[in-house]
């Protein structure tokens, strides 16, 4: 048998692979969230497009597209950095979003005096980028960041773990790679030390690069904001963590100048060149550029007819009329999943969240510890409940539930958490004054002010555990000696998605990626839409 | 890029009678959803070379929209500005702003807030632009300040810091947003005068100020000429040349004779 301490060398590099995916994924998102935010914030045209894309983007469920982009991206880039650029593409869909409105939220907000001053003083659309608008928007984007990388380990081993399932696509190193590898093997030990350094290397980036940053773009927020604001309930944890780990002397390092100051400088030197030889060069780029992605558009155009040549067939149409309602009762099992779970984690999630908001001895203890549970992604446990839950009836159906439930269950924790830690105090020495206490105090106090953010948070949840369903209904590792069915569920959507994946099946994985996204936009458009309007309105303090 | 506006080095000072800036008849509307909002209606006045003249009206009046206009950030919707002979249609060099709540970026120093008015400046090495940012702010009485961020300055030192950015532009005109109107009452009284020093002295590239403002004191005591704004839609409803000694004894009865005057063509 093999000493234990073998497997730590294979494991932390397996981490360094996923992580340089997650870095590229966070620095592309910060690329994007300033290109599109700030075009957005600026240009009234933009915006009326950009906000409703982006609202769509955020609620369809990414996940489903994975492999429709692994297909898209292979056909143009074949191979392992075609599967490394899909993985990292699509945690970056995960990413990019929330950021993108962080940063057109910042700019939006910028008075208007700065923008006449800066136009005044005859600077540039780049200087105004630089000095201004990037400046400005840092505070908001550090702090989405954080959330984002939380939701993007969620798709980092979620999306290693499904290019397993098929040997052509897998990616070859990474943390969800060696976990579901280890579990198929049954190698526990390994499995048990890969989850353990995880965790280790989750607290120290933490520690190291997101809470640095996030400290350090505090120097960004107007003397008004600074006021204003309440730190919240992630951030104040942060700070805790950092407190009791003695981050402050990798703050003091300022590691994080380090790693930006070599932008500065060659944006300056770009800056500087653009502006004093003639823009031809500038010019020449741009052209070559557009050009490029032109080029790549007409190809991928060109390459969609000759895929789509079957759609002028009467037999094809029928096939995918079998198809659809295949996709549709496997709607409906999912469709019963999902708020089935989203029904338990409001009994539990509401209640606990408001008790230890409203404790000053759990508060902070509670926060924090469920700040670090919740940053585990999900799918690693799935290897472990698997085997745990082996005797019981129904493994699957419990598998997919509690894989759903820690995937999303955190979006009404905290929501519910952080708005209940914020109910007025006079409202609360009201409801002592007249002795409203025990099961009234609930229905007339604290239900109806976190109501507003626990549809909020409802509304994130549904759209998680819609998303998480491609990992927790169906499961599998392939080897080389063939493919490994970890668990499964009877019927749904999230299956019927992987089978198609695995299969090859391009009919079936688009109807059902189609019929998924148009349901939960339709839902979203319709009931929570209502139910946001009318929870803000009829729950609000300011009446 | 900045229209460098032709200047006639030859030209003697004594010529304080040129005229630097003309206002001709300026509208301003806007579209609101259903009618259309007059608010400046058929403006027009010129302003001498070496004079300080204001801008007073009701609140609410259209004053800072004029400035803006007289700025080149906002079009008008009929009418010219011209700084000597040359229409203003965007920000020019020569004619710098100041903003009412002074507009400094909260992320830079007050050396960097002074300095990025002159980024765009490409001829100008980065030292200089440094060293000329460092004048500005001596030139205002806050050398030693340089590396303090706007948060750390009081609301006085903070106006001073706008003055330095628009001086080192080297602007003729500065336009003045109400300058005094983010600084409590007692501070602004101190300042005033102070304020008129570092604009208008031998050593300063200003020669012309132009001021907004609704305090009518104010208006006297550092004016030397002062247009008179109706209630919207804003016309001008009298200009009064202020031929006081400076400084200004504000309680002087021909003080009170000008205060007087603009009162009556307020109300």
């Amino acid at each position: 048998m093999t000493s234990p301490l073998a497997y730590v060398i294979p494991i932390l590099v397996d981490i360094g692979y996923s992580w340089w995916r997650m870095l590229a994924a966070l620095l592309l998102s910060v690329i994007f969230s300033w290109a599109v935010g700030v075009t957005a914030a600026t240009n009234k045209t933009a915006e009326k497009i950009v906000l409703p894309t982006l609202d769509v983007l955020q609620s369809v469920p990414i996940l489903g597209f994975f492999p429709v982009m692994i297909f898209a991206i292979i056909a143009v880039l074949p191979g392992k950095p075609g599967i490394e650029l899909a993985v990292v593409f699509l945690i970056f869909t995960s990413m990019a979003w929330n950021m993108a409105f962080a940063v057109y939220e910042a700019v939006k907000a910028i008075p208007k005096e700065f923008v006449e001053m800066t136009n005044d003083i005859g600077m540039s659309a780049l200087g105004k980028l630089r000095h201004l608008y990037i400046p400005a928007s840092w505070p908001k984007l550090a702090y989405n960041a954080l959330v984002s990388w939380d939701v993007g380990l969620f798709f980092l081993v979620s999306s290693e773990i499904i290019t397993l399932g098929n040997s052509s696509y897998s990616v070859s190193h990474g943390i969800g790679v060696a976990i579901a590898t280890y579990a198929a093997q049954g190698n526990y030990v390994a499995y048990s030390e890969a989850i353990a350094l995880l965790l280790v290397v989750l607290v120290i980036t933490r520690a190291l690069f997101l809470r640095p940053w996030a400290l350090w773009s505090e120097k960004f927020k107007t003397a008004e904001e600074a006021r204003a604001e309440r730190p919240d309930v992630v951030y104040r944890s942060y700070r805790w963590i950092g407190e009791k780990t003695k981050a402050k002397i990798f703050y003091n390092l300022q590691g994080i100048g380090l790693i930006f100051k070599p932008f500065s400088r060659a944006a300056r030197s770009i800056n500087r060149r653009l502006g004093t030889r003639s823009t031809f060069v500038g010019k020449l780029v741009v052209i070559v550029f557009s050009l490029f992605v032109l080029a790549l558009i007409i190809h991928t155009i060109f390459l969609g007819i000759v895929a789509l040549h079957p759609i002028f067939q009467l037999s094809f149409w029928l096939y995918l009329a079998h198809l659809e309602r295949e996709v549709i009762v496997a709607l409906a099992y999912s469709f019963i999943r999902v708020w089935g779970v989203y029904a338990i984690s409001l009994v539990i999630g509401v209640p606990l969240a408001i008790k230890a908001a409203l404790s000053e001895k759990l508060y902070e203890p509670v926060s924090t510890a469920t700040q670090i549970i919740s940053s585990i992604p999900g799918p690693v446990l799935l290897p472990a409940m698997v085997v745990a839950l082996l005797t019981l009836p129904f493994r699957g159906e419990l598998v997919a539930a509690i894989v759903i439930f820690l995937g999303s269950f955190w979006y009404i924790f905290f929501n519910v958490l952080g708005s209940a830690r914020t109910i007025p105090k006079p409202m609360l020495e009201a409801a002592d004054l007249y002795g409203i206490r025990g099961l009234r105090r609930w229905k007339d106090i604290y239900i109806p002010a976190v109501m507003p953010s626990l549809v909020t948070g409802s509304i994130t949840f549904i759209g998680g555990a819609w998303n998480t369903l491609m990992v927790a209904e169906y499961f599998a590792v392939s080897s080389s000696s063939g493919s490994v069915v970890l668990t499964q569920v009877g019927q749904g959507i999230g299956k019927l998605l992987d089978i198609a994946t695995y299969s090859g099946n391009l009919p079936l994985l688009g109807l059902s990626i189609i019929s998924m996204s148009l349901l939960i936009v339709a839902i979203n458009l319709t009931f929570w839409r209502w139910a946001y309007n009318y929870t803000t309105k009829r729950f609000s303090y300011n009446v | 890029m900045y229209e460098e506006a032709t200047q006639d080095e030859g030209q003697p000072q004594e010529e304080t009678s040129a005229v630097l800036l003309t206002v001709k008849s300026i509208s301003y509307s806007v579209q609101l959803e259903k009618r259309v909002l007059d608010v400046l209606k058929d403006i027009s006045f010129s302003v001498n070379d070496g004079q300080f003249v204001s801008i007073i009206g009701p609140s609410g009046a259209g004053k800072s929209t004029l400035l803006r206009i007289i700025a080149g950030l906002v079009r008008p919707t009929s009418g010219h500005v011209y700084y000597r002979d040359q229409e203003v249609t965007r920000p020019i060099k020569n004619i710098s702003m100041m903003f009412q709540n002074y507009a400094l970026l909260p992320w830079k120093t007050a050396l960097e807030n002074v300095e990025i008015a002159l980024y765009s400046n490409d001829q100008l090495p980065a030292k200089e632009k440094r060293e000329k940012a460092l004048k500005a702010l001596t030139a205002v009485g806050l050398s030693g300040f340089e590396n303090a961020y706007p948060g750390e300055l009081s609301g006085g030192m903070k106006q001073r810091v706008a003055i330095a950015r628009a001086l080192v532009l080297e602007p003729e005109i500065l336009l003045m947003d109400e300058p005094f109107s983010a600084l409590d009452p007692l501070t602004a009284d101190h300042l005033r005068n102070e304020v008129y020093s570092y604009l208008i002295n031998p050593q300063s590239p200003i020669r012309s100020v132009i001021m907004v403002s609704h305090n009518v004191e104010e208006v006297i005591e550092l004016s030397d000429k002062v247009v008179v704004l109706s209630p919207r839609p804003a016309h001008v409803v009298g200009e009064i040349d202020i031929l006081l000694n400076r400084p200004r004894d504000k309680k002087s009865f021909e003080f009170y004779t000008y205060v007087d005057q603009v009162f009556a063509l307020l109300t």
